[in-house]
């Protein structure tokens, strides 16, 4: 029959693709056996259907079909409380995590009297260029001063200036 | 001693604040752990200048009392004291909580809603629920049959307890479980009567009698989630 032969290839196909996963290292070897198993013993229920029929009349089941029904909602039954152990096992980590972030702020607590940081006015005038400003060897005391001057002037012009976070680039010690 | 009280606040904007100040005349300093509040929780309880930490997504009552256990433990608590935000512990209990950790007779203990104060406003079906839990806890969980409050929100630890009780239940199974672990320990505790008031408010946002099955069933998962 037909069925038989489709069901036959998409099992071989499992089983290949299992080993390749295996090989890849993928799953491991005890695991990729344990599908190996599975994909054998469902091929051979579909090539040989009396087989789950022996199978069932020594279990005490009526028919070879009502067997197979009862072990998939078995399986199913497993593989479901298997996830809801991994669901709440995410979440418990999800917990810690959230627990983690929230203890962080106990090390800076955020306390509502200290008023919030004000932007420091600066001018920014076009992009920074590539090359640095300066040479490697600039004296950096003239560099603070001339900045300084430069924010001191831009203070006082502020409504003439855009408003921004100051960069950490331009305030180079 | 130092007492601080940890608060888990969930959605509760327009209480946390006269809960805080009136925690406050019983305890040293109170942590507040707004868990994930969407309303403005966390921002009320700060301008009271305790302590609070947020949970940046809801994780439960369970979760937050334990974030805040920690914090307590962190900022030096000697007792460390388990309120809820919405008014329901009635603060002129927690003497009668503390007393017994104050005078090293015991190492937790817990608030009963059912050992003589009488609970204003609780209605016939949480009685019934909540009898209905003490069995369960006896039977299946392994409570002493004689803790009479299988579900009290309200207890405290002494330091040394609250370091060695490490409750992983994030939602409401936590109660069941910290009472599991206490009374399975060499640690000494009791129970002490408080008062616990319901309003219309509180039992809506409270919970609700089918979570009884929520909290059996966590308690079950939690069995083989170590």
């Amino acid at each position: 029959m037909i069925i038989q032969k489709i069901f036959l290839i998409v099992m071989l196909l499992a089983l290949w693709v299992t080993w390749r996963r295996a090989r890849q290292q993928v799953i491991g070897k005890r695991e990729a056996a344990g599908w190996s198993v599975i994909w054998i013993a469902a091929a051979v229920v579909v090539m040989l259907p009396s087989v789950t029929s022996n199978l069932a009349a020594r279990v005490g089941v009526g028919r070879g079909v009502d067997l197979v029904v009862y072990a998939s909602v078995a399986v199913l039954f497993i593989l479901v409380f298997k996830l809801f152990i991994q669901h709440e096992k995410i979440e418990r980590k999800l917990t810690e995590a959230v627990r983690h972030e929230a203890l962080r702020d106990l090390d800076q607590p955020v306390t509502p009297e200290k008023p919030a940081a004000v932007p420091i006015p600066v001018a920014v005038v076009k992009p920074l260029p590539e090359k640095p400003l300066l040479p490697e060897d600039a004296d950096m005391s003239f560099t603070q001063q001339t900045l300084q001057a430069f924010m001191l002037d831009a203070s006082l012009h502020q409504s003439e200036f855009m408003e921004v976070e100051p960069d950490p680039k331009n305030l180079k010690p | 001693m130092k007492v601080i009280a940890v608060i888990p606040a969930y959605t509760e904007a327009t209480r946390i604040k006269n809960t805080i100040r009136a925690v406050l005349s019983f305890v040293d300093q109170a942590v507040v752990v707004d868990d994930g509040s969407p309303d403005q929780t966390g921002v009320q309880a700060r301008k009271t200048g305790v302590v609070v930490l947020r949970h940046s997504i809801n994780r439960g009552q369970g979760a937050a009392l334990r974030t805040g256990t920690q914090a307590a433990l962190r900022l030096g608590a000697d007792i460390v004291l388990h309120i809820d935000a919405d008014g329901q512990h009635d603060p002129l209990s927690i003497p009668n909580v503390l007393q017994p950790l104050m005078e090293k007779r015991l190492d937790v203990v817990f608030g009963s809603r059912f050992l003589g104060q009488e609970a204003a406003g609780m209605p016939l079906n949480r009685r019934w629920l909540l009898s209905g839990a003490r069995t369960f806890n006896a039977l299946i969980v392994g409570v002493p049959r004689k803790i009479t409050d299988p579900q009290s929100g309200f207890r405290a630890f002494t330091a040394e307890a609250a370091e060695r009780i490490v409750f992983c239940q994030d939602r409401m199974a936590h109660c069941s479980e910290i009472l599991r672990l206490v009374t399975r320990s060499n640690l000494h505790w009791g129970e002490v009567p408080v008062r616990v008031y319901y309003s219309t408010e509180s039992l809506r946002k409270g919970q609700k009698s089918w979570d009884a099955a929520r909290i059996a069933w966590q308690l079950f998962l939690g069995v083989f989630t170590r």
